[in-house]
């Protein structure tokens, strides 16, 4: 679906990627996860053809992004963090921009916005910036694009709205659809999201499924530290210390999404070395 | 599937109805303002010299004013970092929404103008006959000076087309500079072309002898040349060519 070879791109004299690679498979939810100022929005501009690469290539669903061809961009939902909706209501705001996307289903939509709570008939403008998103939201899931890519979509959402938008990204996801969420919020889409991809210091430095990383890494807790290297990442808390640790045995383990990504930012060179020394099912 | 340019009516129709309905209220604000100065201008007018050519005047001198307005906002959009992606990634190709873009700020608003002036007209024509009992002549949409004044406006437009895709901000007032700048820059190198080809016998008051000829009081066959060349220069090469930037300068534009 997604396949990124030798990236390189930079904001006039900044750099922000050199010789990136990535390659994404369809049907699932990949979290994009990264430091403020990591370039994870950049990397969702790039992949959809927003900003063109300085050098190397991308490639998403067999078409070349920065052509912008209209087959591929009815083939592309994109939600950014900030947007600005027309004055019109979600009936209007469809019937605007749905003859653009050959696969919308209007049924969905007003599905999803019942479900969101959200009024079919009153102006957007009269609307919070939470029930925009909502309605934008809405509209991207009901516009079945094969790739969907999400920046930061929990933000402004009210707690039962996130719970909606993971019942409603877990419905959606079929073996054809990519769902890119680029998020620091990673508590929001704890299990929904594999696989989960990690941005640092202008490079991929982590890319695997649920799957290997509870297959390669433990978690344990500790009443002290060992001397060896042997904990990649530990955090202090009431009962001792709550290490990530090699996963030798044959159990699986759970690892949740912060403190994976705190292991990864923390040692990327020894947990790649983990994975590489276990095997990985890398996407 | 590998990128290549589509051209679909329909999704050019739709770019086209969303930009008209997103902006309604503006066109209805700046159309009723517009409208108020005509209604006062026309009672004035035909309360004092009734002049026969009121409307066709009128009507031109709010035309080119208020396309080359039009079309220095035709790619607003796209500038505004929030609202740029929405534009950018709207499942349409470079050629369907700048062409878009080219109809809208031509042949509809062209059109849109014509009826609603003679809307606007017939009314305030109206509201004369009510209190002075007398009008003006009706407007004729079909005027050959209306209609000739379409050309010369495509014509006109188009590089300010051009200006706004290229320039973010104080798009009119960079158009004209750069316009004003090239104009200054092709006459001067016509003028040290002409120089270096006509040599030193060349004196500039010679100018009118070699465009036109006092014995068979017509133009020369150098000034017929350069007469042809502006004309072809101008209805064809500076509306096609600005176009023609216009829209790989739209391909170009990152976010």
């Amino acid at each position: 679906m997604i396949s990124i070879q030798d990236l390189s791109f930079s904001y006039r004299s900044k750099e922000l990627f050199s010789q990136l690679d990535l390659s994404l498979a369809g049907g699932g939810i990949c979290g994009l996860l990264g430091k403020n100022g990591a370039g994870k929005t950049t990397l969702l501009k790039l992949i959809s053809g927003l900003v063109f690469p300085k050098k190397g290539s991308i490639e998403a669903g067999n078409e070349i992004p920065l052509r912008r061809s209209s087959g591929f961009l009815q083939n592309l939902f994109f939600i950014p963090e900030e947007f600005k909706m027309p004055s019109v209501s979600p009936l209007k705001y469809m019937w605007l921009y749905a003859p653009f996307y050959p696969q919308f289903d209007p049924e969905k939509y007003e599905s999803y916005l019942e479900k969101f709570e959200l009024e079919p008939r009153t102006n957007l403008l009269k609307c919070s910036f939470g029930q925009r998103k909502k309605c934008l939201i809405a509209f991207g899931l009901a516009a079945n694009c094969d790739l969907t890519l999400l920046d930061e979509p929990t933000n402004g959402l009210d707690i039962p709205s996130k719970t909606q938008l993971r019942r409603a990204l877990a419905s959606v996801l079929t073996k054809d659809r990519l769902f890119v969420i680029a998020t620091h919020q990673v508590r929001n889409l704890e299990n929904l999201i594999n696989p989960v991809v990690i941005l640092d210091n202008g490079k991929i430095v982590f890319n695997h499924s649920l799957e290997d990383i509870s297959q390669n890494l433990r978690v344990e807790t500790l009443s002290t530290l060992p001397e060896s290297d042997e904990v990649l990442y530990s955090e202090k808390h009431i009962k001792g210390f709550k290490a990530v640790v090699e996963n030798t045995g044959e159990f699986e383990s759970f690892l949740d999404l912060e403190t994976l990504f705190n292991t990864v930012i923390k040692n990327p060179g020894k947990v790649t070395t983990v994975f590489e020394k276990g095997g990985t099912h890398a996407r | 599937m590998q990128g290549k340019e589509s051209l679909n009516p329909a999704r050019v129709y739709f770019l086209i109805r969303n930009a008209i309905v997103l902006n309604r209220s503006s066109i209805m604000f700046i159309t009723a303002a517009l409208g108020s100065i005509l209604f006062l201008l026309s009672l004035f007018d035909a309360y004092g010299n009734c002049s026969p050519m009121f409307h066709r005047n009128a009507y031109l001198v709010i035309f080119f004013p208020g396309g080359i307005f039009l079309t220095t906002r035709a790619f607003r959009e796209l500038h505004d970092p929030v609202k740029g992606y929405s534009w950018l990634l709207l499942p349409a190709s470079s050629l369907e929404k700048t062409l878009s873009r080219i109809l809208l700020t031509t042949l509809v608003y062209y059109f849109g103008s014509l009826v609603i002036y003679l809307l606007f007209s017939l009314l305030s024509e109206g509201i004369n006959m009510l209190v002075l009992q007398r009008c003006h002549f009706m407007f004729n949409p079909f005027d050959l000076v209306i209609i000739k004044s379409m050309g010369v406006y495509m014509a006109v437009q188009a590089p300010f087309l051009t200006g706004a895709v290229y320039f973010k901000k104080h798009t009119l007032s960079k158009t004209i500079l750069f316009l004003t700048f090239s104009v200054l820059i092709i006459g001067v190198g016509i003028l040290i072309a002409i120089r270096l080809i006509f040599g030193e016998g060349f004196f500039w008051w010679n100018v009118q002898d070699i465009f036109y000829s006092n014995e068979v009081d017509d133009f020369t066959a150098v000034g017929s040349g350069v007469i042809n060349t502006a004309k072809v220069f101008f209805w064809f090469a500076v509306p096609s060519v600005s176009w023609i930037i216009c829209y790989f300068r739209y391909r170009e534009t990152e976010l």
